[in-house]
């Protein structure tokens, strides 16, 4: 995973007021780091010098993922109010609000703190070594816990779907999808049972991140059935904010498979350095899904 | 006078001074004309035979083929406009597919209109955005047509 980056302080009046502006501004950020990523690994190619892909991931890469986590969580939150108590979706979107909450922890603590990039304020204030419980902290909220509410969250999300006449069936090709996240998965289990039984030490924190996987077979599954049921409805405003949840849920799928792959080798380098380029994409997802929710409210209300 | 005129209502002694001064004077000539074409124009609107009813004058007869034509307009083709009317302003929100099966239960007078949308609604923008979609439904939609 690439390193992450702290907040902006962004001045009021650079903060988008509407949510149209809010995905616009997202859509943006996305479109110019994926056109810069070509740039990047030419001109890292042709000088042969890491520090372009260094740089570009540690700087502008983990700035823009604290940027859309930030975006999520706040915009979570404005969602979380247009619903009365006793609604399902304020369920929904508490949870949510509070994966969100723990994936900006997890970015924050990751990839900004202790990164040693110039973002890292530890590096201008703290000559010792940086607390480890930050790291591990860091891995928690933005793995077991966020992926248990993500879960919990879009569970309620689902319900509303069949509440509402509209059960999403998943198809082949999901099935097939599916299996073959399944089957990573007990590789991936077999993979660790075989480090420990040859002397690999494990701690709390691996042992707390282990329902990680399976929760994102979980969360892998109810976005698959989400997109059939927003499929199933047609292409409209609340359709979007479920299907921006199943694009971020599957790239999340796609770039742990790679961080499992360059883990165990099969992923060797350089290329492993392409799943970096697949968590912004992924934030983006989870950003774009409350912006397209408060859209949809705020044309519904305002039409 | 002159639609009375030209139905004959008029006594016999107003019938033949009006008839004389329309002989004479050119401009009442063509304003019974014109008359008689608007009439006429009217009751191919409402789709009335001008033959039918023979004992009735001219501007009664298109009175009640009016009413009548009104009658059978507001039946069935104003709850069609409700409904597609409606299905213009939620399929945006719901998408196509959603909206048609929703409006696909509401019966043809437009009955029951609100309450099988705005429970959908209520479900995933919550209840006060669905009460004021409800409401601008209502108003802009079925108040307007009816």
């Amino acid at each position: 995973m690439p390193d992450r980056a702290l907040p902006l302080a962004s001045p009021r009046r650079c903060v988008p007021r509407s949510p149209e502006a809010w995905a616009s501004a997202v859509r943006t950020a996305v479109f110019v780091f994926v056109v810069a990523i070509p740039i990047v690994y030419a001109a890292w190619r042709l000088t042969g010098n890491d520090a372009w892909i260094e740089i570009f991931f540690r700087v502008p890469g983990a700035l823009l993922l604290l940027g859309l986590a930030g975006t999520a969580f706040r915009l979570s939150v404005a969602v979380v109010r247009h619903f009365s108590s006793g609604e399902p979706l304020r369920a929904a979107w508490l949870l949510i609000t509070g994966a969100s909450g723990c994936d900006l922890a997890g970015t924050v603590c990751n990839n900004v703190l202790g990164s040693g990039s110039m973002l890292d304020p530890f590096r201008y204030l703290w000559r010792g070594p940086v607390p480890s419980w930050l790291g591990d902290a860091g891995l928690l909220a933005s793995g077991s816990c966020r992926m248990a509410l993500l879960a919990a969250g879009l569970f309620y999300g689902l319900r509303a779907y069949r509440r509402a006449g509209f059960p999403g069936r998943l198809a082949v090709s999901d099935r097939v999808l599916l299996a073959g996240v399944g089957l990573y998965l007990v590789r991936e289990a077999w993979d660790t049972a075989v480090a420990i039984r040859h002397g690999a030490s494990v701690t709390l924190v691996e042992v707390l991140q282990w329902p990680a996987d399976p929760l994102l077979w979980m969360l892998l599954a109810e976005a698959l059935l989400l997109f059939r049921c927003a499929q199933s409805m047609g292409k409209g405003r609340i359709s979007r904010v479920w299907q921006a949840f199943s694009m971020g849920v599957f790239l999340l799928v796609v770039g742990d498979v790679g961080l499992w792959a360059t883990a165990y080798g099969y992923l060797p380098w350089p290329w492993s350095s392409i799943t970096w380029c697949i968590w912004v994409p992924a934030a983006a997802g989870f950003a774009l899904a409350p912006a397209y929710q408060l859209e949809a409210i705020y044309r519904a209300t305002q039409a | 006078m002159l639609i009375r005129y030209t139905d004959g209502e008029l006594p016999a002694g107003s019938l033949e001074r009006i008839g004389a001064h329309l002989e004479r004077c050119s401009r009442c000539r063509l304003e019974q004309h014109r008359l008689k074409s608007r009439l006429a124009a009217a009751a191919g609107t409402v789709g009335m035979d001008p033959c039918s009813e023979p004992g009735k004058t001219l501007l009664d007869r298109v009175i009640t083929a009016t009413r009548g034509w009104d009658a059978a307009r507001s039946a069935a083709p104003a709850s069609e406009s409700v409904k597609r009317q409606a299905a213009g302003k939620l399929s945006p929100l719901l998408g196509p597919r959603a909206t048609r099966r929703i409006l696909e239960t509401v019966p043809e007078n437009g009955d029951g209109l609100l309450p099988a949308v705005e429970p959908v609604l209520a479900l995933f923008l919550g209840r006060r955005a669905a009460e004021e979609i409800s409401g601008g439904i209502a108003k802009e939609v079925i108040v307007r047509i009816w």
